[in-house]
Order: C-alpha cells, then structure tokens, then sequence
C-alpha cells in the first residue's frame, strides 16, 4: 500500500499530464478570463486613472468567479466508475482531494499569472511591492482549488448545473478576496499587509482540513 | 377518509395561533408610538429585526440537524435541516427586503455597504447554496450526506467571512451615521416587538411543520410509486431486441 | 410616498410573502395528497 502522498503526488501528476494533453485551462479557461478583461473598459469606459483604479479589484473578481471553474473542468470531473476504480485500488479518498487541489493551484496559478498580467497591461496597475504577489497569488490558488473541490464533490451528480459551484464558493470566497485586494492595498507597511496575508493562510488552513476530513463520508455517497 | 374531530382541531391549532399573534402584531405595530429620531418609519423595525431573529434560529436549526443527520444516519434530520433552510433563506430574503424598504426613504439610498448588510446578503447567498445543492440531488440518502458535509463547511467559514467583511468595513468607514435598525427602545416598543416576534415565530412553525408534512407526503409518493405494481422490475430497462424473419436481422 | 406609505408597503411585502408561501406550500400538500390517495 502506497503512502499518502505517493498517492497524491500520483493524482497530481495525472491532473498535469491530463492538461498538457487537453489544454483545458490553458486554451479555454485562461482566454475566458482575459476576455472578461476586455469587456470592462468597454462597459464603463476606457478611461485609464479609472480602470488604474479599479482594475486591481476585478481582477481578482475575475479570479473568483471564472477561476473556480479551474476545480471543475471537465477534465477533473469523475464519473462514479472511475471513483469506484480508483477507491478498488486502494487510493485514500484524502489523498485523491489533495492530489486534486494541488494540481487545481498549479492551474490556477497559471490563471492569476497570464489573467494577471493581462490585467497589468490592458489597465496600466502598477506593480509596486510586487513580491506580497509571491504570496497572495499562490494562496489565493490554494484557497479556490480547495472550495472548488469540496464544492465540486457536494455537488457531483447528473443534475448538476454549472453555475452552482460557482454559486456555493463565491460568498463563501470573500475572504479570499478581501484578503488579495486589500492586501495589495496595505503594501505600503508590512504590518498593514501581513494581517491579510494571515488570514488567506486561515482560510486555505479551514478548507484543507475540511477537504482531508469530508473526502471519505462524500466519497461513500 | 375520515378524519375525526380532536385531530382536526390540534392539526388547526398552530395556524389559528399564528393568524392571532399576526393580526396581535399588526395592532400593536400600528398603536406603537412614534420614534423619537426616524418617526413612523421605525414601524419597520417590528418586521425587520423579528424575521433576521428567526432566519438566523432556522439557519443554526439547519446546522445542528446537518450534524444529527451525520452522525445518525436517520433521514428525519436531514428534512428538518431542509424545510429549516429553506424557511431561513425566506425570512432572510424578506430581512434584504425590509432593510431595503426601509432605507430608501431614511438614506435616499436602498442599500448601504454597512457591514452588517453585506453579511445579510452573503448568507442569504450561501443558504441559498446550499438549497440549489439539496434540489440538483434526486436521492435522498445521497442529498442528506452531501449538503449536511456543504452545510458544515458552510459553517466553519462563515466566521471567517464575518470576521474578514466586518475588518474590511472598518477600514474604509463612512462617517458615521445612524444606522437603519437602530432605534430608541422605550417600554411601549419594546412591547410590539416582542408581540412582532411571537408572531413571527407562530407562523415560522407552521411554515416549518407544513413544509415537513409536504416531505413526508413527496416521500410516501416516492416509495408508493415504486413499489407493488408500480415497482420498476429489472427486465423494464431491456428491450426486446427486433427480430425478423429474413435472415439477416436474425438474432439468435 | 409618505412615511406610512413606505411601512404599509414594507408590512404588506412581509406578511404578504409569508401568506404567500404558506398558500404554496399548502396547495403542494394538497396536491401531493391526493395522487397519494389514488395511489392507495
């Protein structure tokens, strides 16, 4: 019986080959994403110092709102048999979660990047204390992967519509979100960051042993 | 079918109370005296505050029956968590909408950015969630497993959200202005809104039991539909295969 | 709209969307009970 995370490690590095060869999240999710970039100024105008201002903050709206659909994509959705095949190995349903997560942030960190960078572009944001973004983005990814897939796991079955896992996480992600733009706010002091920081790192903490201790009771259903 | 006549009555009952304490409520909203600062606009209080009371009751009702559901198995908490849910989420749609009707002519605005509000709007979202869940499961074990765990989660987040929105509102604080929901409690008002809130949960228990009574019905169908001779058998699902007489099609 | 105008519009929302519900849930009782009646 292998470890658990040989195990996860196993599963991550499916999910990765999976993507390399479709190319879901690359080709699809992260265009959707820079699109949505680009109906802004067309909605409330292109008036640089405003989208300076506000872009910061739709961009990680962005992030929420499309970037949970990273935990969902098709390519990471199972079907019952292939759960079952997976629970006949032996394959620790915790383990299975994490694996999914961790390759759900690899992707999701590519979304922030390239949607990111996007963002810096098309709305002029400064990238001043740039590095706090070492932190946030990798959090942020964390935090999403993790309720993308607890809610993706509540709510896998034939009837499923695809706004409801964005429906369930995006209240529920707001201290994500408030942790990233007000974060960024702070940069100007560590002690006026560092707070938000913490609190990401609650919120990524909460949901990884939610994830951890709900995968065998979701997995038996 | 005959229903005799004691049953009829205590069956009545809970719905003759609730229609009582509303009519009770109504009379004392209106003979309530006036608020000293927002006037008769402070009426709104008896409804807005009685429904945020009990949607937050029904809301903590769900959560304690999510956990009995998970370590009882029994599916009887699994639909006492839903009918409470979804009381919840009416009582605290119509909290948004009173705090709406009543800011309009207090502020000139319908919605202040008040953190107290946004958390209102979030857990409405969140329950609302939560039932969007409950209704895209058919099967009843399978529905009562995977939005007790949501339900759970939910929970366990949900200070945090509080936390991270209150934080987030005292940073970027207006000045500061009386708030809609803050009113002056002198004996005679406070005596509405108790009547208010007694009234509020008389008819909260009928919603609630009457929307028991409704699952257990749906569930009786659910069974009766499948069983005797209704009952799916196993050679339903195999049809037969066509066969016909030149050689080609032949089957066997 | 006059400051009664806005608390009977806000009463008759609230009580009106209790009444509301209580109607909905009952006539789907109602309903239910009789296709379980003709099931029997």
């Amino acid at each position: 019986m292998t470890g658990f995370w040989e195990q996860a490690r196993t599963i991550t590095v499916r999910d990765l080959r999976l993507e390399r060869r479709v190319g879901e999240v690359a080709w699809i999710t992260v265009p959707f994403g820079a699109v949505s970039l680009l109906l802004i100024p067309l909605a409330v105008g292109a008036d640089t110092p405003l989208l300076r201002e506000i872009g910061p903050g739709l961009y990680w709206v962005i992030v929420m709102l499309f970037g949970v659909l990273i935990s969902v994509r098709r390519t990471a959705t199972e079907t019952p048999a292939q759960r079952d095949l997976l629970d006949l190995l032996g394959v620790d349903p915790a383990a299975a979660w994490v694996g999914r997560v961790l390759s759900s942030s690899a992707m999701l960190i590519l979304f922030e990047v390239v949607v990111g960078l996007a963002a810096v572009l098309l709305y002029d944001i400064s990238l001043e204390g740039w590095w706090w973004l070492l932190l946030i983005v990798p959090l942020a990814a964390v935090g999403l992967g993790a309720m993308g897939a607890i809610a993706g796991a509540v709510t896998a079955s034939l009837n499923t519509s695809v706004a409801l896992v964005p429906l369930v996480v995006a209240p529920l992600a707001v201290p994500l979100l408030l942790g990233a733009t007000e974060g960024m706010d702070s940069i100007q002091t560590v002690s006026g960051i560092l707070p938000w920081i913490l609190l990401m790192v609650v919120v990524d903490l909460v949901l990884a042993i939610a994830g951890v201790l709900s995968a065998r009771p979701l997995q038996e259903t | 079918m005959t229903t005799d006549a004691p049953s009829r009555v205590s069956s009545r009952l809970p719905a003759v109370v609730a229609v009582v304490a509303v009519a009770l409520a109504l009379l004392f909203a209106f003979l309530s005296p006036r608020d000293a600062t927002q006037g008769d606009l402070a009426r709104m209080f008896y409804v807005h505050v009685p429904s945020v009371i009990v949607a937050y009751l029904a809301f903590v009702g769900t959560m304690v029956c999510a956990i009995g559901y998970l370590r009882t198995r029994n599916l009887r908490w699994d639909r006492w968590a839903g009918a409470s849910a979804e009381l919840g989420v009416v009582l605290l749609g119509l909290t948004l909408a009173t705090g709406m009707i009543w800011a309009k002519p207090v502020w000139g605005v319908w919605w202040t950015w008040d953190a107290r509000l946004t958390l209102t709007a979030l857990l409405f979202f969140v329950y609302l969630g939560y039932l969007g869940v409950r209704r895209s499961i058919a099967d009843p074990q399978m529905r009562a497993a995977r939005s007790a765990v949501l339900g759970v989660v939910a929970v366990a987040l949900i200070p945090i959200v509080h936390f991270s929105v209150t934080w987030w509102r005292t940073l970027h604080q207006p000045p500061t202005l009386l708030r809609p929901g803050e009113i002056q409690m002198d004996f005679p008002l406070v005596v509405a809104f108790v009547v208010s809130l007694g009234a509020f949960l008389a008819v909260s228990i009928v919603l609630f039991r009457t929307r028991l009574e409704l699952d257990d019905v749906e569930a009786a169908l659910f069974t009766a539909a499948s069983s005797g001779r209704n009952a799916v058998l196993a050679g339903d699902a195999i049809d037969p295969p066509p066969v016909t007489v030149t050689g080609e099609n032949r089957v066997l | 709209m006059s400051d009664w105008g806005w608390v009977g519009f806000g009463y008759a929302v609230v009580y009106g969307s209790l009444a509301a519900y209580a109607l909905f849930l009952w006539l789907r009782l109602r309903g239910a009970r009789r296709r379980l009646e003709r099931l029997d």
